[in-house]
C-alpha cells in the first residue's frame, strides 16, 4: 500500500463527505470558544462506531487538526482565543487587526497553516514507517519503558505542577484497573457491581471529563464579542516585502512544531509559545513583537498547525499518544478493533495509509475554508454560542449511553464531568489521566510479562539498552523536579 | 512542587479538599483489595492481579499527602465564584441521567434542552422550545435513525 493507493481509495464520496463534516466541524470547535478539540472528538467519538473505521476516524482526526485552524480567526478578530494553541496569535494577530491589517494576518496564517501542514504530512509519511520498523523489534520490556517513559513526560509537561500531573496520571491508571485482570480475568476494584465487570468504559470517561467538564466550568459565562474588526478579502494576500519574512517564519515554526509535537506533554500548544520566543529572539526589530509584528502569527501559527499533525507520529508508531486528544483518537482506533502501534502499518496499512491522505485532503479543504468562510465563522461565534451547553449536555448523555445501551454508562459520565471540572478549578492537567487510562491496560502486559520472564526480577528491566535507557529517563524526569528545590535549598545553607 | 495561587497555609483550598478525597479514595481501594482474599499480591512468576492495584493506591495516598499539606495554594475565593449555571446545570444532568429510562430517551432529552436554555442560559421559551424540538429530531435521525442507537422509551413512546 503507498499513499497513491491510499488516494485513491479514500477519494470516494462517503469518505469525503466526512473528511469534510471533520475539518468544518473542527473549525467550528476552533472558532468557539467553551468547546475544545478534545471535547468535541470526545463527543463524537461514540458515533463512529457504527461507521466504516477509516471514515470515523479521517472525522475526528479532522476535528483535531481542523480547530488548530478555527482558533486563529477569533484570536486575530476578536481577541478572543478558540483553542490553546491560538492564545499566542491574540499577541501580534489582534494588534494587527486594530490596525487594519487583520485580513493579513488571516491569510498568512491560512497560507502558512497550509504549507505548515503538508511539510508536516510529508514528514509523517517518511519518518512514521521508519520510527515503526525500529519499534516492531521491542519486547515487552521496551514497551513497558517507552510508557513509562511516555507517561513520565506527560505528568511533567502537560500542566504547570508536576506533582498534579502525577496525581492525574496515577489516577488514570487506577481506573484502568478496575474490573477483569488481564492476565488471571479476576475482577479487581469492582466493590461487588456487575457493571464494573468489564472495567470502566473509555467512551463515557472522556465524554464526561472534556464534554461535560468543559460546560461545567464555562457554563452561563458572557461572550464579549465587542472587539469585532474589519475583515477584506482583498487584505489576505501579503504585499511584496511581506512575503520573505512571513515564508522564513513559516518554515521555522514548522520544524519547531514538529519536533516538539511529536514529544508527549510538549505538544501543539507548547509549541506555539516556544516558536513565539525564537522569532522575537531572531527578529532584528523584537520591539515590534507584541504590537502588530507578521512573524509573531506565521511563526507560531505554523508551529500549532505541524505540531498537531506531528502528534501522530507517536501515536500511529508506537501507540503512544502524546496529548489528551491524541488519546482520544486512540480510543476510536481501540473501538474498530484496531491498535496503533508498529504493527498497524504492517496490519492494516489501508487505514494508516488512508488517515494520512485524508489528512492531505483534509489541509486543502481547511485553506478553503479559512479564506472564504472567514465573515461566516465570525457570524457564528456570535450566534452559536447559547446553544453550546445544552448541546454539549445531550452528546454527552447519549454519547455515553449509545455503546453499551446501559444507562449506568450516563451515571459514570457524570461522575467524571464533575471530576473534569474540578480538575479545571484546580489547575490539575486531564491529558496525564486520559492518556493513563489508554495506556495503563498495555502498560501493565509489558510489566507483567517481562516480570513473568524473570520469574518477578526487576532487574530484568535494565538487561536490554533501550529499556535501561527509558526507565532511567523516566525516573530522571519524575524525580529532578521533585528533588531539585531541596538541593537548591540545600546549597544556599551558609 | 509548585501550584497555582498564592494564599500562604489557607485552611481550605482546592488542592486540600481533593488530597483528602484523593486519600479516602485511595484508602477505600486498599480496603477493597485487603478484602477481596482470592486476589493474589504476587506469586512464584511474579507479581499477582492485585499488585499494581495496590502500588498506585498507595503512590496516590503519598501523593494525596502532599496535596493536603499546609503551601502555597488556591484557593476558592481565588478562583472567583463558579460561572453562574455550573450548580444549575448539574442538577438539571442529574435530572436528565434519572428521567432518561423513566420517561424516555428523546423527551428527556427535548425537557433538558428547553429547560436549560430557560434557567440557565435566560433565553426565551419560544427560542427555546424551538431549539429543543430541533436538536430532538437531530438527534432522532442521527442516533436512533443512522446509527441504529435503541434509546428508552418511556410511557409516551418517545
Amino acid at each position: 500500500m503507498d499513499i497513491l493507493q491510499a488516494f485513491i481509495n479514500v477519494l470516494n464520496p462517503t469518505t469525503l463527505l466526512f473528511i469534510f463534516l471533520g475539518v468544518t466541524l473542527g473549525e467550528l470547535v476552533g472558532v468557539l470558544p467553551g468547546i475544545s478539540s478534545p471535547a468535541a472528538v470526545a463527543l463524537l467519538l461514540p458515533t463512529t462506531y457504527a461507521l466504516a473505521p477509516i471514515n470515523g476516524l479521517a472525522m475526528l482526526a479532522g476535528i483535531w487538526y481542523g480547530s488548530s485552524y478555527g482558533g486563529i480567526i477569533t484570536s486575530v478578530l476578536l481577541n478572543i482565543p478558540g483553542e490553546g494553541d491560538s492564545v499566542i496569535s491574540t499577541l501580534d494577530g489582534y494588534q494587527m487587526a486594530k490596525q487594519g491589517r487583520g485580513s493579513l494576518a488571516l491569510g498568512v496564517s491560512a497560507f502558512g497553516g497550509f504549507i505548515a501542514g503538508t511539510i508536516a504530512l510529508i514528514a509523517l509519511q517518511f519518518v512514521g514507517p521508519s520510527v515503526a520498523k525500529l519499534a516492531v523489534r521491542f519486547g515487552p520490556q521496551e514497551y513497558f519503558g517507552l510508557m513509562f517513559f511516555g507517561l513520565a513526560l506527560v505528568s511533567w509537561l502537560s500542566g504547570k505542577s508536576i506533582l498534579k500531573g502525577m496525581v492525574s496520571c496515577a489516577l488514570g491508571l487506577l481506573i484502568g484497573t478496575v474490573g477483569g485482570d488481564i492476565v488471571s480475568g479476576e475482577s479487581r476494584l469492582t466493590f461487588d457491581q456487575n457493571v464494573l465487570l468489564d472495567g470502566i468504559g473509555f467512551v463515557p470517561v472522556v465524554v464526561g471529563l472534556f464534554g461535560l467538564g468543559e460546560v461545567l466550568h464555562t457554563v452561563g459565562e458572557q461572550l464579549d464579542v465587542s472587539g469585532k474588526t474589519h475583515f477584506s478579502f482583498r487584505g489576505l494576500f501579503p504585499r511584496k516585502g511581506e512575503w520573505s519574512p512571513s515564508i522564513w517564519s513559516t518554515l521555522r515554526g514548522t520544524v519547531m512544531g514538529f519536533v516538539a509535537g511529536a514529544i508527549p506533554g510538549v505538544g501543539p500548544t507548547n509549541a506555539t509559545f516556544i516558536e513565539y520566543a525564537v522569532e522575537k529572539g531572531l527578529s532584528k526589530t523584537p520591539e515590534k513583537f507584541g504590537t502588530g509584528a507578521l512573524e509573531g502569527v506565521a511563526g507560531p501559527g505554523a508551529a500549532g498547525h505541524a505540531g498537531t499533525i506531528a502528534g501522530m507520529v507517536p501515536l500511529l508508531s508506537l501507540g503512544i499518544p502524546a496529548s489528551g486528544t491524541a488519546a482520544i483518537l486512540m480510543g476510536g482506533f481501540i473501538i474498530h478493533g484496531l491498535f496503533p502501534g508498529p504493527l498497524l502499518y504492517r496490519e492494516h496499512p489501508d487505514i494508516v495509509w488512508g488517515l494520512i491522505a485524508s489528512l492531505y485532503i483534509g489541509n486543502v479543504m481547511l485553506l478553503l475554508m479559512n479564506t472564504l468562510l472567514i465573515p461566516f465563522l465570525v457570524w457564528i461565534v456570535e450566534m452559536a454560542r447559547p446553544y453550546i451547553a445544552p448541546l454539549i449536555g445531550v452528546l454527552t448523555l447519549i454519547g455515553a449511553f449509545c455503546l453499551n445501551n446501559n444507562p449506568f454508562d450516563i451515571w459514570l459520565a457524570i461522575c467524571f464531568g464533575i471530576l473534569g471540572y474540578i480538575f479545571r478549578i484546580g489547575g490539575f492537567p486531564l491529558a496525564p489521566m486520559v492518556i493513563a487510562l489508554v495506556l495503563g491496560r498495555k502498560a501493565e502486559t509489558g510489566l507483567r510479562q517481562s516480570l513473568q520472564m524473570s520469574g518477578g526480577d526487576f532487574t530484568v528491566f535494565f538487561t536490554r539498552p533501550v529499556s535501561a535507557a527509558l526507565i532511567a529517563l523516566a525516573v530522571m524526569v519524575l524525580l529532578v523536579p521533585l528533588v531539585s528545590p531541596w538541593i537548591r535549598r540545600l546549597r544556599s545553607r551558609p | 512542587m509548585e501550584s497555582g495561587g498564592s494564599d500562604q497555609g489557607s485552611r481550605f483550598s482546592v488542592e486540600r479538599v481533593f488530597g483528602i478525597a484523593l486519600a479516602i479514595l485511595s484508602l477505600v481501594c486498599i480496603f477493597n483489595l485487603s478484602s477481596s482474599s482470592y486476589l493474589v499480591f504476587w506469586d512464584e512468576w511474579g507479581p499477582g492481579p492485585s499488585w499494581l492495584p495496590y502500588v498506585l493506591s498507595g503512590i496516590l495516598l503519598v501523593l494525596s499527602v502532599f496535596l493536603i499539606v499546609p503551601r502555597s495554594r488556591t484557593t476558592f475565593a481565588q478562583l472567583g465564584a463558579s460561572p453562574p449555571g455550573t450548580v444549575k446545570y448539574i442538577v438539571l444532568v442529574l435530572a436528565l441521567a434519572w428521567a432518561f429510562p423513566v420517561i424516555g430517551g428523546l423527551l428527556s432529552l427535548c425537557l433538558f434542552v428547553v429547560i436549560e436554555m430557560v434557567w440557565v442560559e435566560k433565553n426565551k421559551w419560544s427560542i427555546a422550545i424551538a431549539t429543543g424540538l430541533i436538536s430532538t429530531v437531530v438527534v432522532w435521525v442521527i442516533f436512533v435513525k443512522l446509527l441504529g442507537v435503541n434509546l428508552p422509551l418511556g410511557p409516551f413512546g418517545t
